[in-house]
């Protein structure tokens, strides 16, 4: 046989198997741009502050609020269970480490959308996912959960049962003491039937 | 970086481009190669010649071999790269017609306008008579359609559909082509030289 065949196959047989060793698709991992903007576009990444203390006070273990403001912000207020990671270190090795953990949906906040949006789209473009905006930030928070304002008396009773959720969950997150009310029930009507006071007379 | 033109490193426009030079560069290869004689490409099928087979074969496996080696370095992305959808019982079908019209002509699409540009009668006769099945085949489309369409699979990898890793599923072929060669090799050995 030929001497040629022998060594080409054998090179064959030899980078065959060097593709067992190969880790699959180490590269290209990223998200392709228009998938991205498509991602960015249809506003699913972004989380409402009533969702998410409803979602922090069931206790659901899949929350990891990640605050990528600056440490000495962070140092002054952070939601609870809140993980500090500063735009600056969001590609190291710790932080993608507490972005890789198992089961968890990640919500970015800051004070405002800006920065925790910069940190979506780098972190979506790193290849990470279940991640998530909390949308208005750390003002929405404090301006629905905090210190919520009581509605007009003339909107509609979702906004007044709305308001009730957001007392309670001020009260879980304040410990402030504030009664809350339920939500009004309609008078009751009398429904007694009223005797006739004329007699039945011929009809059509 | 590639594919280049999903990629947008080159505009789709280039298409039309890159397939001419490719499909230029592919005939010349092919004729060179002597694959533009009906008997060489039938000798697969009377094991006289199994040219064919060695040389397709070699294609694929070097040419995944190298492309699944440029996506570990980073030079092609494979999940852009364009994979044909599979229908099972049409290919079936399909692949048993066309092998039918390849033993009896001794042509292949491809070859068979290789052969015909350097003037051979019998690979015209086949590339025309190749056209008049394309006009029949589409004139009786609706009849066939749904069985065109019968058996769709999405557009899936062989490797997908058997739940094995690339790498063990390349290994596997690279094999099962080595062993296909040598065994040619000895099928071609005892049987008596055919002169074309």
């Amino acid at each position: 046989m030929n001497k040629t065949y022998v060594i080409l196959a054998l090179v064959l047989v030899l980078l065959g198997i060097g593709l067992i060793f190969l880790k699959a698709n180490p590269n290209n991992t990223e998200i392709p741009p228009d998938k991205l903007l498509n991602e960015l576009n249809d506003n699913t990444h972004y989380i409402s502050t009533d969702d998410l203390a409803q979602r922090i006070i069931e206790g659901d273990p899949s929350v990891q609020l990640i605050d990528v403001r600056t440490a000495k912000d962070a140092a002054g207020f952070m939601l609870p269970g809140a993980i500090n990671v500063p735009m600056g270190d969001l590609l190291t090795e710790e932080s993608k480490a507490v972005l890789t953990q198992d089961g968890k949906d990640f919500i970015f906040y800051c004070n405002g959308d800006i920065l925790a949006n910069q940190a979506w789209i780098i972190s979506r473009r790193a290849g990470l996912a279940r991640l998530h905006v909390l949308k208005g930030g750390l003002n929405c928070w404090v301006e629905t959960i905090l210190q919520p304002k009581p509605p007009a008396p003339t909107e509609p009773q979702e906004a007044f049962d709305l308001y009730q959720a957001r007392l309670g969950a001020s009260q879980f997150f304040t410990g402030a003491t504030i009664e809350v009310k339920k939500s009004e029930t309609k008078e009751n009507v009398d429904l007694t039937k009223k005797t006739k006071t004329r007699k039945v007379e011929g009809g059509c | 970086m590639g594919p280049l033109i999903p990629s947008n490193i080159l505009d789709p426009s280039w298409n039309n481009v890159i397939a001419l030079i490719v499909g230029i560069a592919f005939g010349f290869i092919l004729e060179s190669s002597g694959f533009s004689s009906s008997r060489k490409l039938a000798g697969v099928f009377y094991g006289y010649d199994f040219v064919v087979l060695k040389v397709f074969f070699t294609a694929a496996i070097t040419a995944a071999v190298g492309l699944y080696y440029f996506e570990y370095v980073g030079w092609i992305n494979m999940s852009l790269v364009y994979i044909n959808p599979t229908y099972v019982a049409s290919t079936i079908v399909g692949g048993m017609i066309m092998g039918l019209g390849f033993i009896m002509g001794g042509y292949c699409p491809g070859t068979s306008y290789c052969a015909a540009a350097i003037g051979k009668i019998d690979a015209i006769v086949f590339s025309t008579a190749m056209l008049v099945g394309i006009l029949i085949f589409s004139e009786f489309y609706p009849l066939l359609e749904s069985f065109y369409n019968s058996g769709f699979l999405g557009n899936v990898t062989v490797y997908e559909v058997l739940g094995l890793p690339v790498g063990w599923f390349m290994i596997i072929l690279i094999v099962v082509a080595l062993g296909a060669f040598y065994v040619t090799s000895l099928i071609q050995d005892k049987i008596k030289e055919v002169d074309y």
